[in-house]
């Protein structure tokens, strides 16, 4: 079974150029069928991971097992994975029929004419049965990244691993061929793991989304969790778009159990719901909402808006993106794009307490979410431009 | 565009004003550029389109030592074509130019293999020394060799007799002579084909080994499938250029041999500097040159031709 | 160049773009303009490269000043005639470190006793004359004087060189103090082409006494005087010493060992190879109509081969003669026949040689050529040789060393080149230093010879041997070559004879067949060149 499991991995680059810690004690389980999505910026770990996996990059530490089967000292080849690269790493030199073929000629013993029908099924299902006879170098980028699919679809892995492989399009090609790897992997229903810088590609593609950051893990869950229950500041930063605004705030509790969130212009009334089962001893926190949820609106309640002036805004379309400084912060609201507030314009911004995450501003771990996970009816409103 | 917006080149320039450009009109808006160009024009002419027309006039006349000649016709190229050591150089010229060129590229793939496997410390020192014979002047290079393999204080001979051994004699004899001649010159240029074999190799993306990998290949496979197919243009590359020279090569078998013993390793560049400078046949040694020049110039067509073959490599 | 630039910059300029426009323009055309100078300054300086070879000290790797005679030293602005500067182009001057510094010295010396003429001393070895004399005198800037050695025919066949004879008539030494060589080198075909070989050195034969001793030998003079004798004496050596009995200086740039060679199958100094009327000559080589003088020729070319295979190296066919002092003062050779007066080859490789028989511990000696005797013939297996006799002491040297002026100078020059070569032929202070210490060498003339045995009674053995040679086959002495008269000498005597028997020692071809190609190439050559 296709079950891969990381247990206690780590990595340490160590030459003349010095010792990193690429990867650090990084445990994971991934089902069969499962499509886990690592995301980090860059330098997190997530391509090393992927190349510890692959067998690309040896394992300083830890055990990867593969149905239950120990493979750190098997080589790539002996792994039964097929890797996707972001360059694709077409053979420029063979047709794409040959550059589909190689890996079962090398490593299977089927006859010339097996291969030939498994490569021409792949091509079917990546709709590439035209270019079979072309050279790599004659195909457009959309073109090749199938290609290179097909490539590792035809040798029915038992992992797939993506590296990037959209990174190389346009916006467009990109989200085109979203939902066509998404569709492959309905139809195959291979274990994948999948690589991507971007926050986007991975809530909208992934089964679970493995969030690392500096080598180690931050969060695993469904999109829906990292989106509203983010494990600490990061992830909360890391997901969504534009991310999430941030205020540093103190406690000011009142004799009922709820208080008041306080900082510098801002002050924020929350229950005793939200606050009740705070530690006092942590009453230096971190405020975070997020931009789609705070509403312009002139009559909000005093003790549960904030006054900031409006230093851009940004047009998209179906969406304003409203930059506003709020005691000299950048403070980002999204609001639909009837809302068009005036440049120096000093408004009222409201947002409800369900929308409000809090974390310790010391370590920067979550301490309560607004809405817990339970009370999530709606699926996240996503940003569909930023951060291309 | 016109085409799409269903204008021809015309209407546009009618609708915009646009006129014929002449001559003269391109001469009035880039004559500083004329101008630098004019120094080079002349320059290339005179040094080196005038003395190449020059030298195939003088194929047909008798000149000599002092003296441009008279017209004599095809004389010179009938001496050629009756002369023994001419085609004996002829023939040679061909078996060092070959022999060396092939073993060039043989030996330069496994010095870029070689380099590219080490680290960047090492890779800086080894690539010197790989280098230098390259930037060793020909002339000392022969002088090297000839240290190298003088049958009396020669270093090779010297080593065989450690082991007991007789060295045979490496520049003489009916054999030797043209093995220390290839050895010889392909030492010295190899690191030319090392270079460029080299760069194409550190070119080669490393994903493409990695796919291979994992496709199953092993290093040989990889070697096979990955490494060279990316050093065929670099090879037809090498191998022009590389021709052309060996065969003008001059200086290092002349200071090696000297087209001896006897006139066994005659080639064709020293056959013509014998025939200028001991003959003072100036004539009949640019009708060699020549020949030399066609023999440079059908391999570099045959390349080109095996290039046309590999024309839809990378498209 | 720059007043087309100018007249378009103006052109430009009343455009109304403005001053700051055309004073760019302006810069950008002086630019242009500029480097069009200097690549017009670069052709100039390509133009007479001939010429700018004059600082040769660099060039020949010597002792570095090449030509600091134009300073002001001989400075003759005084006596009202007008000063001249002639350019001197000597092979001579880069043999050795030695010789070069005399010469630098001597033209000092020369100018102050000209008076009026200085000199631009430049150099070229032997090997790369022709190679500068036909770059100068191509680009219209030949040396007044020259050692074109046997280029300088050619020059003159083109009307490139004065007429000699000019100075010959109005000269006392001229020709009738030359040595006999040179009577025959500056000769062709009754007309004076060159001022002659300022001196002669001579291939004779070399042994290593050391080496001679050791199979018996203890009067070289006697016990090695023939063919045979030598014959015997190198078998033994060949037999019993782990040693190159007798190495032939096989490259066909250093086979003159065979032209002296060639000249002891015969008496009296006949020409072993070419003779008669230039225009219709008599080629002896492989000559069936000339039996007996055919039978000594080709058997000396031969023997030569034989000789070569029988007891030489593997590498005798491109064996060179500057590789033989450093192969027989460590005892690797024992014998040759390109020996040579010149006793400072020796000393530059070992200071401590011992030159001459020194009661059998020498390390090097130079004897006359062996005489061909009645049973060389059978001895080396050479049946054209049996029952034959001759002698000669070796081959000289002279069409080489000819000094030539060139008549593309000013005529001023040319008599000044013509003193510079009388003061080389005959200057005390320059001959007796030159060819006595310097570089060991018979004078040019043969009036220097006594004067030369004054001032050095102590002379190398090698020397002090070659001049008894000369003087015991006087008359005979003759260069090779230097009396044909042909038009294609040089070609002639490297390529079509030398070059076969280096090719036949090379084993490219055989023995008995070498004769008939090289008759055959010579006839060729002589057609070809008329």
């Amino acid at each position: 079974m296709a079950q891969l499991e990381l247990d206690k991995v780590t990595k340490v680059f160590d030459d003349s150029s010095g010792t990193i810690v690429a990867v650090e004690e990084l445990d994971l389980d991934i089902d069969d069928g499962e499509f886990v999505v690592f995301v980090g910026p860059s330098g997190c770990g997530k391509s090393t991971t992927l190349r510890m996996v692959s067998g690309l990059e040896t394992i300083t530490d830890g055990e990867i097992r593969l149905g239950g089967e120990r493979i750190n000292e098997q080589s790539p080849k002996d792994r039964d994975i097929a890797m996707v690269f972001q360059s694709y790493a077409l053979y420029p030199h063979k047709t794409v029929r040959g550059n589909m073929a190689y890996g079962l000629q090398l490593s299977t013993d089927l006859d010339d004419q097996e291969i030939n029908r498994r490569v021409e099924e792949a091509a079917d299902m990546m709709g590439i049965e035209d270019l079979l006879d072309k050279k790599p170098a004659s195909l457009s980028g959309g073109q090749q990244q199938r290609v290179a699919t097909g490539r590792a679809i035809v040798r029915e892995p038992a992992v797939f691993l993506f590296d990037e492989p959209l990174s190389n399009l346009d916006a467009k090609l990109r989200k085109h061929m979203r939902t066509e790897l998404a569709r492959i992997h309905s139809e195959v229903g291979i274990t994948t793991i999948y690589v991507t810088h971007d926050q986007e590609e991975a809530m909208t593609m992934a089964d679970r989304i493995v969030i690392l950051n500096d080598g180690r893990l931050q969060q695993v869950g469904t999109p829906k969790e990292v989106y509203y229950e983010p494990n600490n500041r990061f992830v909360a930063d890391f997901i969504g778009s534009p991310s999430m605004n941030f205020l540093d705030v103190k406690l000011d509790r009142d004799g009922t159990g709820s208080g008041t969130l306080v900082g510098d212009e801002v002050s924020y009334k929350v229950s005793d719901g939200m606050v009740g089962n705070l530690d006092d001893a942590s009453s230096d926190l971190v405020l975070g909402v997020r931009p789609e949820n705070i509403r312009i609106e002139a009559g909000a309640p005093p003790e549960k808006s904030i006054e900031a002036t409006v230093d851009v805004v940004e047009v998209i379309g179906s969406d304003n993106f409203i930059y506003l400084d709020l005691a000299g912060q950048e403070f980002r609201v999204r609001t639909p794009s009837e809302i068009e507030p005036e440049e120096d314009e000093t408004v009222t911004l409201t947002f409800d307490e369900e929308n409000v995450h809090l974390f310790d501003a010391r370590t920067g771990d979550a301490l309560v979410h607004g809405r817990s996970q339970a009370s999530v009816s709606a699926p996240p409103e996503q940003s569909d431009t930023a951060a291309d | 565009m016109a085409q799409e917006q269903g204008r021809t080149a015309d209407q546009i320039r009618e609708r915009y004003g646009i006129g014929e450009r002449t001559l003269t009109d391109r001469i009035k808006d880039n004559w500083v550029g004329y101008l630098f160009i004019i120094p080079t024009f002349i320059a290339f002419t005179g040094l080196f389109y005038f003395p190449i027309a020059r030298g195939v006039f003088m194929t047909f006349t008798n000149a000599s030592l002092g003296v441009t000649g008279e017209f004599i016709g095809l004389d010179n190229y009938a001496w050629l074509l009756t002369n023994d050591l001419f085609f004996y150089s002829f023939g040679w010229t061909i078996v060092f130019v070959f022999g060396t060129t092939f073993t060039q590229l043989g030996l330069g793939v496994v010095a870029a293999l070689l380099l590219n496997e080490l680290r960047e410390v090492a890779k800086d020192w080894v690539g010197v020394l790989i280098m230098s014979p390259y930037f060793s002047a020909p002339l000392a290079g022969g002088v090297i060799w000839m240290w190298f393999l003088d049958s009396n204080f020669g270093f090779v001979p010297k080593l065989f007799g450690l082991f007991g051994l007789t060295a045979p004699s490496f520049l003489a004899g009916d054999f030797w002579p043209f093995v220390s001649l290839i050895v010889a010159q392909t030492w010295h240029d190899y690191a030319y084909s090392a270079i460029i074999y080299a760069a194409a190799i550190v070119s080669i993306p490393s994903e493409q080994y990695e796919a291979a990998a994992l496709s199953g290949a092993g290093r040989l496979r990889r070697f096979r499938d990955v490494t060279l197919p990316h050093l065929l243009i670099p090879t037809i590359v090498i191998l022009s250029l590389r021709t052309a020279w060996n065969i003008a090569e001059f200086s290092q078998p002349f200071a090696l041999t000297g087209g001896g013993p006897g006139t066994q390793t005659m080639l064709m560049s020293i056959l013509t500097y014998r025939v200028a400078f001991v003959n003072t046949n100036f004539a009949r040694a640019y009708t060699i040159g020549m020949a030399m020049v066609v023999l440079s110039m059908s391999a570099a067509v045959i390349y080109v031709k095996a290039i046309d073959q590999e024309d839809d490599l990378y498209v | 160049m720059s007043t087309d630039g100018r007249s378009e910059k103006t052109a430009e300029s009343t455009d109304g773009t403005g001053t700051d426009r055309s004073r760019r323009d302006f810069v950008k055309a002086t630019t242009a303009a500029a480097s069009a100078g200097a690549l017009g300054a670069l052709a100039g300086c390509t133009g007479d490269g001939g010429d700018g070879g004059n600082d040769t000290g660099g060039d020949t790797g010597g002792d570095g000043d090449g030509n600091d005679s134009g300073g002001g030293g001989g400075g003759g602005g005084g006596g009202g005639s007008e000063s001249v500067e002639v350019q001197f182009l000597s092979a001579q001057a880069a043999e050795n470190s030695s010789i070069r510094s005399h010469f630098q010295e001597s033209m000092q010396d020369f100018q102050e006793k000209s008076g009026n003429v200085s000199v631009s001393l430049q150099t070229a070895s032997y090997g790369d004359m022709k190679n500068k004399l036909a770059s100068t005198v191509q680009s219209g800037n030949p040396p007044a004087l020259a050692e074109s050695g046997s280029a300088g025919l050619q020059f003159f066949l083109n009307d490139q060189l004065v007429d000699h004879t000019k100075f010959f008539e109005g000269s006392d030494t001229f020709p009738d103090d030359f040595t006999v060589p040179n009577k025959e080198v500056a000769n062709f075909r009754d007309q004076w082409w060159s001022a002659g070989a300022i001196r002669h050195t001579s291939s004779n034969l070399g042994i290593r006494p050391k080496i001679f001793s050791q199979v018996g030998i203890q009067n070289p003079m006697e016990e090695l005087n023939t063919w045979s004798k030598f014959h015997d004496a190198i078998v033994q050596i060949d037999e019993e010493m782990d040693t190159i009995a007798y190495e032939e200086t096989g490259v066909a740039g250093d086979l003159e060992s065979y032209w002296g060679q060639a000249r002891t199958a015969y008496t009296g100094g006949t020409d072993p190879w070419i003779r008669g009327n230039p225009d219709d000559p008599d080629v002896v080589i492989a000559n069936s109509d000339m039996e007996e003088d055919r039978r000594r020729t080709d058997g000396m070319i031969k023997a030569c081969i034989k000789r070569a295979n029988e007891f030489s190296s593997d590498e005798a066919a491109s064996r060179g003669d500057e590789e033989i002092p450093s192969l027989m003062l460590t005892g690797r050779v024992a014998s040759f026949t390109y020996a040579t007066p010149t006793a400072r080859r020796w000393f530059a490789v070992n200071e401590d040689a011992t030159i001459g028989w020194a009661d059998g511990e020498g390390d090097f000696m130079l004897l006359p050529d062996p005489k061909l005797d009645a049973e060389y013939g059978s001895k080396i297996g050479v049946s054209d040789l049996e029952g034959l006799e001759g002698e000669h002491g070796g081959h000289v040297w002279g069409l080489e060393q000819a000094h030539t002026v060139f008549s593309g100078v000013s005529n001023a020059k040319q008599q000044g080149a013509w003193e510079l070569s009388q003061y080389l032929f005959s200057d005390d202070d320059f001959v007796l230093p030159a060819w006595g210490e310097h570089y060991q060498s018979i004078p040019g003339l043969a009036t220097k010879m006594d004067p030369l045995l004054n001032e050095y009674p102590d002379l190398p053995q090698n020397f002090q041997r070659a001049i008894e040679n000369q003087n015991q086959y006087a008359e005979q002495y003759a260069n090779t070559g230097g009396a044909w008269d042909l038009r294609a000498t040089d070609p002639i005597r490297w390529t079509d004879i030398n070059e076969t028997i280096s090719q036949a020692i090379a084993g490219q071809h055989s023995v008995d067949e070498t004769p008939g190609l090289v008759r055959e190439r010579v006839l060729t050559r002589i057609e070809e060149s008329g």
